[in-house]
């Protein structure tokens, strides 16, 4: 294999030596010490093959021998170079395409992370960047120990990080932190207590002393189930209280809805502009100098993925719409269902444990709004644990 | 009484003038003190040497390798002949 490379660089011709003898020059060859492979014979003399080089003292040597030498073929570097020796731009391309290598080999084309399983992707490249480590950034500025320690240190939730850098793609194995264990001491007492005002409804004691009745009215902060429990021998025990305590109240939501306003909508007129990139390179693709005097923009990246790994080559797309401002005007059927959305909302982020009981709702026309007021009736487990500590004497 | 010690005769080698054949099996064979290929053919090699002129008959054979003092055959080689 590597006699043939060698011969390849070299160069070599393919002959065919004919005549009345053609082992003479065979014998004379080897005298002068010429190299000869592949000999074989052929119709009407002998082929084979030899150096570029030798083939002119070859020649000589056929003529002495009573030969005729022909080329059959010519094979190698050389005879390649001189045949597209008149084509400039190749050998400038293949070097500016070597270069082009060695430059691009030196960044880091793409990062991949490993292990991460709460801690997002995007915090943790967000904290590589910081380091150095990001698609485009330059291999050599990167203080692999310090980016790891720094990586740990900034995000809290990791116990362990590896950066790898394999050719132009960084590997980071990162591994979380074990959570505690939400494992309560079930031994220390704690008393149920209220957590809003209200009226007690139903009480489901598990364990505690009910220091309330179904129908009594209770506050905030008020003792509901205590957990310091009388024994029949008249001393005291304490224990961890355990109850759910339902309770009613009422709430007032008040909404103020103008009859008539103005908002902005999304337009059919809108502008993409497209933008090529490559590591931290941009070139505009498409030129679209069309604005509007009131827009909302989005930005869209598309990168090009081989074999899973994602290139930093890709496309950015900003896509520019135009807004309208209109002019609404509301009937009063219109405002309530409006305020019955609002109040859906308020009750779900709100009140979203709650069981709605009754609800009022009442809409006056004013002079310029509609006041929506809603009066509602909730049912709501608010046992609230406290926890206290006892000492001895 | 003295014996007479019977004498025998050792042949003479002649590593000098006379060629070396190694063979490899019959699939190649290496003549050392060649002087010269007098035929090539692919069934029939004649190899002048400062010995006799050999004769290789076989098919397919081929010169790997001719230098000036050395040739290697390879081939299947049926028949060697020593013209003399």
């Amino acid at each position: 294999m590597l006699l043939k490379l060698l011969r390849y660089l070299r160069g070599y011709v393919c002959f065919k030596a004919s005549g009345r003898f053609p082992e003479r020059f065979l014998n004379s060859a080897a005298v002068g010490a010429l190299n000869l492979w592949d000999a074989y014979p052929s119709e009407g003399g002998i082929s084979g093959k030899m150096s570029a080089s030798d083939y002119r003292r070859a020649r000589h040597i056929a003529r002495r021998s009573g030969t005729r030498l022909k080329i059959t073929k010519k094979r190698g570097l050389p005879f390649v170079i001189k045949k597209h020796s008149d084509r400039i731009g190749l050998p400038i391309g293949a070097l500016a395409g070597a270069v082009l290598l060695i430059v691009l080999s030196q960044f880091i084309w793409t990062v991949d992370i490993v292990g991460a399983k709460t801690v997002s992707d995007s915090r943790i490249r967000q904290a590589l960047e910081s380091c150095g480590v990001y698609p485009g950034g330059f291999k050599g500025a990167v203080d692999v120990m310090s980016a790891q320690r720094d990586v740990q240190f900034e995000i809290d939730e990791l116990s362990w990080v590896s950066i790898n850098t394999l050719g132009c793609k960084s590997t980071v194995d990162v591994r979380e932190k074990a959570k505690k264990s939400d494992v309560q001491n079930d031994a220390s007492p704690c008393n149920i207590k209220a957590k809003r005002d209200g009226v007690i409804t139903k009480i489901n004691a598990a364990n505690g002393f009910n220091a309330v009745e179904v129908g009594s009215g209770v506050a905030k902060g008020d003792l509901l189930v205590s957990g310091v429990m009388p024994t029949q021998q008249d001393t005291i025990r304490f224990v961890r209280a355990k109850a759910e305590v339902y309770a009613d109240f009422n709430s007032k939501y008040e909404l103020k809805i103008p009859k008539s306003y103005n908002y902005y909508s999304l337009s059919e007129n809108k502008t993409n502009r497209n933008e090529l990139n490559f590591l931290w390179l941009s070139f505009p693709v498409s030129l679209n100098f069309r604005s509007f005097p009131e827009s909302v923009s989005t930005v869209c990246r598309k990168n090009l993925a081989l074999d899973g790994n994602v290139l930093p080559l890709g496309i950015t797309t900003q896509t520019t719409r135009g807004l309208d401002e209109l002019s609404v005007a509301l009937t009063p059927e219109q405002a309530s269902l409006s305020f019955e959305k609002s109040l859906l909302l308020n009750e779900v982020f709100e009140n979203g444990d709650c069981a709605v009981k009754s609800r009022l709702i009442t809409i006056e026309d004013e002079r310029d709004h509609y006041l929506c007021r809603c009066d509602s009736l909730y049912n709501q487990n608010i046992a609230q644990t406290v926890d206290f500590s006892v000492t001895e004497n | 009484m003295r014996r007479k010690r019977k004498e025998t005769r050792v042949p003479v080698l002649d590593a000098g003038t006379q060629p070396l054949i190694e063979m490899t099996g019959n699939r190649q064979i290496t003549v050392e003190g060649s002087t010269g290929i007098l035929l090539y053919e692919s069934d029939n090699i004649k190899v002048n040497t400062t010995g006799p002129v050999m004769s290789f008959f076989g098919r397919g054979l081929s010169l790997r390798c001719i230098t000036g003092s050395s040739v290697e055959i390879s081939g299947f080689v049926n028949r060697i002949d020593f013209i003399t």
